[in-house]
């Protein structure tokens, strides 16, 4: 039964953030492609943006490692 | 093939701090080693960097100085005005600090103590610290305390509670990256031992540089937020 928690958890987290971040660069390509010259700012501000979405993640899998080694 | 998969068993094993030696009864764990000695490393270097500096610079690496405490001094002018700009030693000093533990995979048999949620933590702690103390000498008692209820007195537990919250969520977000890094690292390395960790590792020198933008960024903002200058 905890291994059926650990895997959920992760792929619910998962399913979100991959949603979240594929609508975040979709934003960014289409703001890239239309204006190249502002590329340089677009692409830090989605390496950051994506650092964000992807941390919610890692709370999720900090949070299923504890209860695979039941804490 | 099978011993390797009983080995994932314990795959824990190999990403936990392990005890380095015992003072009295102490147990000196090897992320403070190896703390203690990254911190004499990066002293010696700073020391060594920032030697006769001059006016007009004409050495390399007081230009490589100067762009990085521009660049930190732009993050904070950008979050917090001109006014935040006094605070670019505390900013920058947990930037260095957390890119250089973050790298401490480069040095041999060294893991980075980042992984370790006591230290992420202990800088939280700090970072709580720092906003309050901020706020207060900025706005003074009573507009500190004003903060609290600002839009309307129904919100006063969730304004505290956010003040706990924010280190709490920078401290496990800097764990977090670490630690799933490094368990990736291990898992892959248990399976396939041969070239596939290397490519892995090296996202994990970008993971290591953008959890540290992001942590001083967001120490950057709450600073910002403290210090109130929009009102």
């Amino acid at each position: 039964m905890n291994y059926f928690a650990v895997g959920f958890t992760i792929a619910f987290a998962a399913f979100g953030s991959a949603i979240a971040q594929g609508l975040a660069s979709k934003a960014a390509l289409e703001g890239m492609a239309r204006q190249p010259e502002a590329t340089g700012n677009i692409r830090t501000t989605l390496l950051l943006s994506m650092a964000f979405m992807e941390s919610l993640t890692l709370f999720s899998f900090v949070i299923a490692i504890l209860i695979w080694t039941k804490i | 093939m099978l011993e390797n998969l009983k080995q994932l068993n314990n795959v824990l094993d190999h990403v936990k701090p392990t005890r380095a030696f015992s003072v009295g009864g102490f147990d000196i764990s090897s992320t403070v080693m190896t703390t203690w000695f990254l911190m004499l490393l990066s002293i010696i270097v700073i020391l060594l960097l920032t030697r006769n500096l001059k006016v007009r610079p004409t050495s390399k690496s007081q230009l490589v100085l100067e762009y990085f405490v521009s660049f930190i001094d732009n993050i904070l002018v950008d979050t917090g005005g001109k006014e935040a700009k006094r605070y670019t030693p505390i900013v920058g000093g947990f930037f260095l600090t957390i890119l250089i533990l973050n790298l401490a995979w480069f040095i041999p048999i060294f893991r980075p103590p980042t992984m370790d949620f006591n230290l992420t933590f202990a800088l939280g702690i700090m970072v709580f610290f720092i906003s309050q103390v901020l706020g207060i000498y900025h706005r003074g008692l009573k507009n500190y305390f004003k903060k609290f209820i600002y839009p309307s007195a129904i919100l006063l537990p969730i304004n505290i509670l956010e003040e706990f919250i924010k280190p709490v969520s920078l401290a496990l977000r800097l764990f977090g990256n670490m630690f799933a890094d490094e368990v990736l690292v291990v898992i892959i390395a248990i399976l396939v031992p041969i070239i596939l960790p290397v490519p892995i590792q090296l996202l994990g020198v970008l993971t290591a540089g953008i959890q540290a933008f992001v942590f001083s960024l967001l120490l950057a903002v709450y600073i910002g937020e403290a210090i109130g200058l929009e009102e």
